[in-house]
């Protein structure tokens, strides 16, 4: 049941991801709705479903992206896998490890992506793409991050599907 | 450290995180390429998502919209506040001006009035008005420094005002026609007969008293200073007749005088200094 309720917000992300997210860049920095899910994904399910969602997500944002296929549904499979591997290592319901956690997953996308880039493309523009959009995404995704976790636990408490 | 075991990572969590990843190089791999076996996924999702992100779409811009309209409003609304303050001040600068306009044409009119006349003149503002209800007077911004000396006859283009009774160097007092302290000489323009004007109390109107009942006076005749008396020049306006009454023995007539001036709108007034061939001669009787 949970994993539907997750499987749903998962949907949400992706819509507002491919939507209205765009709109609200600060400078060339974007939120990472999507990442933030699946590190949420980690946290509070499985591995297994952690790791389907991280796909599933990437691949959605994927298809609206104009990257290549399969580069998203890689990185959040991964991120997906290891958040839920840590969850019994960290204190989850703290707001600071919550944003570390959100960094980390941010900065491990972008490794993940620089590699991809660097194999499938030929251009190197990927160090200023770092300070430019990776780091200052990650500190963007960071302070949204618990924010959203503890909206989408609020959603999660208050919705019953019904049999 | 994570470990495959009891309490880590299960052998079917490895296998799932395998083949997702297989996947994912695989549809790189084929993206890269550009094969079209990705041509099928992209369309499902496009169909799954599309009506959603156009409904999302479509709110979020009505929601940029409204705060769009939102700020247009708070601008207009300070632009209109800040164009009431303007109007504000530009409807007292229209009063000033117009007030300025009106003081201007008076002026004008007592300086081509004082221009056609022989008298030596002086033009006075009107300051203040007596709060009393024992005497109808006012006050003038010209005296003796301007040459202004008690019983000089005082008037506007229009007639005759009244009369000056206290100087001081900066300041005249002028009692008003309409004062019963006030007496002037007057004929009627069209028979000539004579009487004297005065005052009463609490009336806008004059009387013209002194008038025998073989005279020939008629509602709407003019009423002129006749020059007798040594203070009013002659043929000034004083007014019009309004009503003429019999007095009880029947020997004589009372004619009620509407004043040829409004003292209710009276701002400048004319003293005149000096009458040519009379020079200025103050009578004792005050007429």
């Amino acid at each position: 049941m949970r994993g539907l309720k997750i499987g749903a917000i998962l949907c949400g992300a992706i819509i507002l991801q491919t939507t209205v997210l765009p709109y609200l860049r600060i400078k060339e920095a974007g939120l990472d709705l999507i990442l933030i899910v699946v590190v949420y994904t980690g946290l509070y399910l499985s591995i297994s479903r952690a790791t389907l969602f991280g796909f599933l997500g990437g691949l959605a944002e994927d298809i609206f992206s104009g990257f290549l296929l399969g580069s998203n549904a890689l990185s959040k499979t991964v991120i997906g896998f290891l958040t839920a591997s840590l969850e019994r290592k960290i204190y989850k319901e703290n707001f600071i490890m919550q944003a570390i956690l959100v960094f980390l997953a941010t900065i491990l996308n972008g490794i993940i992506f620089s590699l991809i880039f660097l194999t499938f493309r030929t251009q190197s523009s990927v160090g200023k793409h770092w300070w430019t959009v990776n780091v200052p995404g990650a500190f963007y995704n960071s302070v949204v991050g618990p924010l959203l976790f503890f909206i989408i636990k609020w959603i999660e408490r208050h919705s019953r599907f019904r049999k | 450290m994570m470990g495959i075991g009891r309490n880590g990572i299960q052998k079917k969590e490895i296998i799932t995180l395998l083949i997702l990843i297989f996947l994912s190089v695989n549809l790189l791999i084929a993206d890269s390429l550009k094969r079209e076996s990705t041509v099928w996924l992209k369309g499902g999702f496009f169909v799954l998502f599309s009506p959603f992100q156009k409904i999302v779409m479509r709110s979020y811009r009505s929601f940029t919209d409204l705060c769009l309209q939102l700020k247009e409003f708070r601008n207009w609304r300070s632009e209109t506040y800040h164009l009431h303050g303007q109007l504000d001040a530009l409807v007292q600068e229209n009063i000033r001006l117009r007030e300025e306009n009106l003081a201007y044409r008076r002026l004008q009119q007592l300086t081509e009035f004082m221009q056609q006349s022989e008298y030596p003149m002086v033009v006075g503002k009107i300051i203040g008005r007596d709060t009393t209800s024992w005497a109808i007077t006012i006050f003038v911004d010209k005296g003796s420094s301007s040459g202004i000396k008690k019983d000089m006859p005082v008037i506007t283009v229009k007639g005759v005002v009244g009369k000056v009774i206290e100087t001081a160097p900066v300041v005249s007092k002028v009692i008003l026609m309409q004062d019963p302290g006030f007496a002037i000489s007057a004929l009627i323009q069209r028979s000539r007969a004579q009487g004297v004007v005065v005052g009463q109390f609490h009336s806008d109107f004059c009387i013209m008293k002194y008038l025998s009942g073989e005279d020939d006076v008629r509602t709407g005749d003019i009423v002129l200073s006749s020059g007798e008396g040594g203070i009013f020049p002659k043929g000034l306006s004083i007014g019009v007749v309004t009503l003429v009454r019999i007095k009880e023995n029947g020997l004589a007539l009372e004619a009620e005088v509407k004043p040829s001036v409004n003292f209710d709108r009276l701002e400048e007034v004319i003293v005149i200094k000096e009458i040519p061939g009379k020079g200025y001669a103050p009578s004792k009787k005050g007429m």
